[in-house]
């Protein structure tokens, strides 16, 4: 527990409002975007500075307590849930943009920043921040930077940390340390690469220097439409072959399909098996070609009809309805669980099989939206958290799935992270030499275990079972 | 090779203990040829023993054996790149990985390969490339540069400016540590996040963290076609506002070169400009580059073969040959005509000519110092190299030395101090390699 002393000590550092902990508005820290598992801070700290930053991990350490950075809560797997670690430090104060560099393609933000307002900053330049996760506009670029997320247009031009040029980094003694820089190649161990999806284990990240890339300069989105998902899963494995990369290609099922038709009306066929949106980006000259090519790919894979977007606006409409998808799922049940597995884009086909295989043993309905291109499959699990016994099975199926993906040759998270939820599943992938190394590493930046603990490693011992929806989640 | 006197083992190194070790073991890996010995002398220090092994499991063993000992190992490749770092602080083993050439998979509907790191960075083209697709990394000298090379030395060429560097394709590794167990991270899809991401602690590292003995990459397609644009400007001032205006137009460059002499022989400052993409694209933005030149510059439109050729001779130009000092500086790509303006200034004031050839659109400034005729006092490389990195440094870069004549190279400050991150630095090696057997001293600060 948090003594009174050191109460007192974290608001002489962030001021009275800085600190929250009253159990009504600590119940808002309960969880992320991973519902299955709750539980809350004894106080949550927001700094609005890298020294105030430093200064509450030097009060933590001097009294050796365990604390969780956060950043705006969108996590998918439990990133930033409090578990052993009374005290949470949440960076959402920390939300400026400090620099601005248009010729050097570069800008420079507090981790608080959200996603999305990097890209509106440099728009003006015709410049903007390439990784887009669904929830951009969100996400913090800290969790973002934690988390090495994704998003749709990553397929072309890489995931955070082909984007990230350089972090401050306060370690859990309150040291702060800058990793890369504004240049390239600094010399040295790249730490900087290695602290990118660390999941908050080595320290509290407070600025980031990012790379800013041109605005295509052409865009030609389209729709195919398909009877089945094993149909759209070929045209895919198609597509990657046939050499052309899109800037994104996206497949929503039938499920999804209709309860983003339901909420957004952009007129989805609604008796679609499954319907794919590829996006091609790139100078004008090349996009009609390569978008002929696509059309070839998706017809000979069976699609029974390919629609362009006219304009910005249906383009613009269409993206809204893929990355609202997740809340449009709102209608269909009171809860979900998204998992993030990846395959090779080739073995596509055969597990979108198996998760319809796997819903249908464990009675369960599952939706399916993801970035197909890169193999990265986001079954959606509905269920309600009332009901005990769907939820146990909900947790059930989605390893399941996740050993699927693992036996056709591929991970268990492709943008979403290990965190709470997947530390049981680690062994699958990994040895215990394999995974000795990583925490050898983790103890050079966090020696005593403090920072975000019982995270990512199965060997803190802790089994992720969830018995219950609701419960406050144990060690 | 002068070891530190206060670092010096206490006991002389074991070797023949170790020979004893290899024979006891079930299959004993081959020792290197003489010519081995020469090829793998780091800054003229001959290795103490060569090794050869031909499986992941002989590395381990050798590891092993070497890590009870205490002694040194060195991990090479084909030897073309050793120049860069220092010469390691003590007797050496040099443990060759030209025998671990096996192309272990290829997914082509995947766009993966994952390769055994002696095999070459051009036996691993060939491979992608029966597919239509290729590893876009293109290191100086890609047919003597092994993949473990291309990691450990963090090599790049003219297309880091569309495709990013080994870091950004390296999506798995396996890795022998010191004391011979071998350890994964990463996996074979591209897009993975379960885990650190322990690959890119591996690149750059010279062969100090670990031995890598397979590394699973993304793989591109290869463009339909490809095409160059060469304009040759009066000055660098004015090759700079050209590469600004490219920075700005609608242009999906491949790669962003400036080339230069120093001092100035009329040459003028060379800006290459690759293309690459769909036929189409590729003829529309080569008019549009036309445009952005200057009245007086001269524009040379080179297509696919002369295209190529032209890169190929960017890519390799700076590691052909012994360069009497080689230079990596990196600042903002805005600030490269002012750290070529230094370097003018420098070579004009101590009498040195000086190739540069820049990554222009990264901030990366390859520098290569020619042998003075009569070097005077203000000449001594040692000065020349702490004046240039303090240029770099003010302009918010950083300078390393990436080669350098015997007779110089003893004396220079390679990889510079003010290194921030040292001491977290220092722990990764510690905790890694505690006995400090991996390539003790090569690396910044002499880091063993």
């Amino acid at each position: 527990m948090i003594t009174e002393g050191l109460q007192s000590s974290l608001r002489n550092v962030v001021g009275g409002d800085g600190v929250v902990s009253h159990a009504t508005e600590l119940s808002v820290y309960d969880c992320d975007g991973y519902t299955l598992e709750k539980s809350i801070p004894d106080v949550v700290v927001l700094p609005r500075s890298t020294d105030e930053v430093a200064a509450v991990l030097k009060l933590l350490n001097a009294e050796g307590v365990p604390f969780v950075p956060r950043g705006t809560g969108t996590g998918l797997s439990g990133g930033c849930l409090p578990l052993g670690a009374p005290v949470m430090v949440s960076l959402t104060r920390m939300n400026r943009i400090l620099e601005l560099d248009p010729a050097n393609r570069r800008a420079v933000v507090e981790s608080g920043v959200i996603n999305a307002w990097v890209s509106r900053a440099a728009r003006p330049h015709g410049l903007h921040y390439v990784p887009d996760p669904s929830s951009q506009m969100a996400c913090s670029i800290g969790g973002n930077v934690a988390e090495n997320s994704g998003g749709p247009h990553t397929l072309k031009y890489g995931v955070t940390t082909n984007h990230v040029l350089g972090v401050t980094l306060v370690l859990p003694d309150g040291e702060v340390v800058h990793l890369g820089g504004m240049t390239e190649d600094t010399p040295g161990y790249d730490l900087l690469g290695v602290t990118v999806g660390s999941e908050g284990t080595f320290g509290i990240v407070t600025e980031a220097i990012l790379r800013l890339c041109p605005l295509p300069q052409g865009y030609k989105t389209l729709l195919a439409i398909f009877d089945s998902v094993a149909d759209g899963s070929a045209a895919v494995a198609g597509i990657v072959a046939s050499g052309v990369v899109p800037a994104a290609l996206e497949m929503l099922d039938r499920l999804i399909i209709q309860a983003v038709e339901d909420a957004f009306h952009f007129g989805f066929p609604r008796d679609a098996g499954a319907v794919l949106i590829v996006e091609l980006d790139g100078p004008e000259a090349g996009l009609d070609g390569a978008a002929a090519r696509i059309r070839e790919v998706c017809e000979a894979n069976g699609a029974t009809g390919i629609r362009v977007a006219r304009d910005d606006a249906e383009r613009e409409a269409l993206w809204k309805c893929r990355k609202r998808a997740f809340g449009a799922l709102g209608r269909l049940a009171p809860n979900y669980c998204c998992q993030d597995g990846v395959v090779p884009p080739n073995r596509l086909p055969e597990i979108m099989q198996r998760i319809e295989a796997i819903g249908d043993a464990y009675d369960l309905r599952i939706g399916n939206v993801f970035h197909a291109g890169d193999g990265n499959i986001h079954p959606i699990l509905l269920y309600d958290e009332r009901d005990r016994d769907e939820t146990e099975r909900v947790v059930a199926a989605g390893r399941e799935i996740l050993r699927e993906c693992v036996a056709l040759g591929g991970s268990l998270t492709g943008e979403h992270g290990i965190g709470v939820e997947k530390v049981a599943l680690m062994p699958l992938i990994f040895t215990p030499d394999d995974l000795s190394v990583m925490e050898d590493v983790r103890a050079v930046f966090d020696p005593e275990d403090r920072c975000n603990p019982n995270k990512i490693f199965p060997s803190t011992g802790r089994q992720v079972e969830v018995r219950a929806p609701r419960r406050q989640a144990a060690m | 090779m002068a070891a530190r006197p206060e670092q010096e083992a206490p006991t002389a190194p074991d070797w023949s203990g170790f020979d004893e070790d290899l024979r006891q073991s079930p299959d004993v890996p081959a020792a290197g040829t003489a010519a081995d010995f020469a090829r793998f002398a780091i800054d003229g220090v001959r290795p103490e023993r060569v090794v050869c092994p031909a499986s992941v499991p002989q590395v381990s063993r050798i590891m092993a054996a070497a890590h009870s000992r205490g002694l040194a190992v060195v991990p090479v490749g084909f030897g073309a790149h050793l120049g860069l770092g220092a010469a390691p602080c003590r007797p050496f083993l040099a443990l060759s990985l030209a025998s671990l050439d096996a192309l272990v998979e290829h997914q082509p509907a995947n766009m993966t390969l994952t390769a055994q790191t002696g095999m070459s960075v051009t036996a691993v083209q060939a491979a992608a490339a029966g597919s239509g697709q290729w590893l876009p990394v293109d290191p100086p000298l890609p047919a003597a540069t092994s993949v473990g090379g291309l990691i450990g030395a963090n090599l790049s060429g003219p297309s880091r400016f569309s495709q990013g560097t080994v870091r950004d394709l390296l999506i798995g590794v396996t890795v022998v540590r010191a004391d011979g167990s071998v350890a994964r991270s990463g996996g074979r899809v591209v897009k993975n996040v379960a885990g650190y991401d322990l690959g890119k602690l591996y690149c750059g590292s010279l062969g100090t963290l670990g031995v890598i003995v397979e590394a699973t990459f993304k793989l591109r397609t290869s463009p339909e076609a490809r095409a160059a644009v060469r304009m040759t400007c009066g000055d660098v001032a004015r090759a700079q506002a050209l590469l600004e205006r490219i920075l700005k137009a609608p242009l999906e460059p491949s790669c962003i070169e400036l080339v230069t002499r120093l001092p100035a022989d009329g040459s003028g400052c060379v800006v290459v400009v690759g293309l690459a993409g769909a036929t189409e694209d590729v003829a529309a933005q080569s008019a549009t580059l036309t445009a952005l030149a200057e009245a007086g510059d001269r524009i040379e439109h080179l297509a696919e073969d002369e295209a190529h050729a032209a890169i190929v001779e960017l890519r390799d130009s700076r590691a052909v040959g012994e360069a009497f000092l080689g230079l990596k500086v990196s600042v903002l790509p805005t600030r490269v005509s002012a750290f070529v303006a230094a370097l003018e200034g420098e070579g004009r004031t101590v009498g040195l000519a000086m190739a540069v050839q820049a990554h222009a659109g990264n901030g990366i400034i390859h520098v290569r110092v020619e042998r003075p005729d009569d070097p005077g006092p203000q000449a001594s490389a040692r000065a020349v190299v702490d004046r240039l990195r303090r240029e770099a440094a003010r302009l918010g870069g950083t300078l390393v030395v990436e080669q350098a004549a015997p007779e110089i190279k003893p004396g220079l400050d390679l990889w510079g101090g003010g290194i921030e991150a040292l001491p977290l630095m220092k722990r990764i090696k510690q905790t890694l390699d505690p006995k400090g057997i991996l390539s003790p001293g090569r690396f910044v600060d002499g880091i063993e």
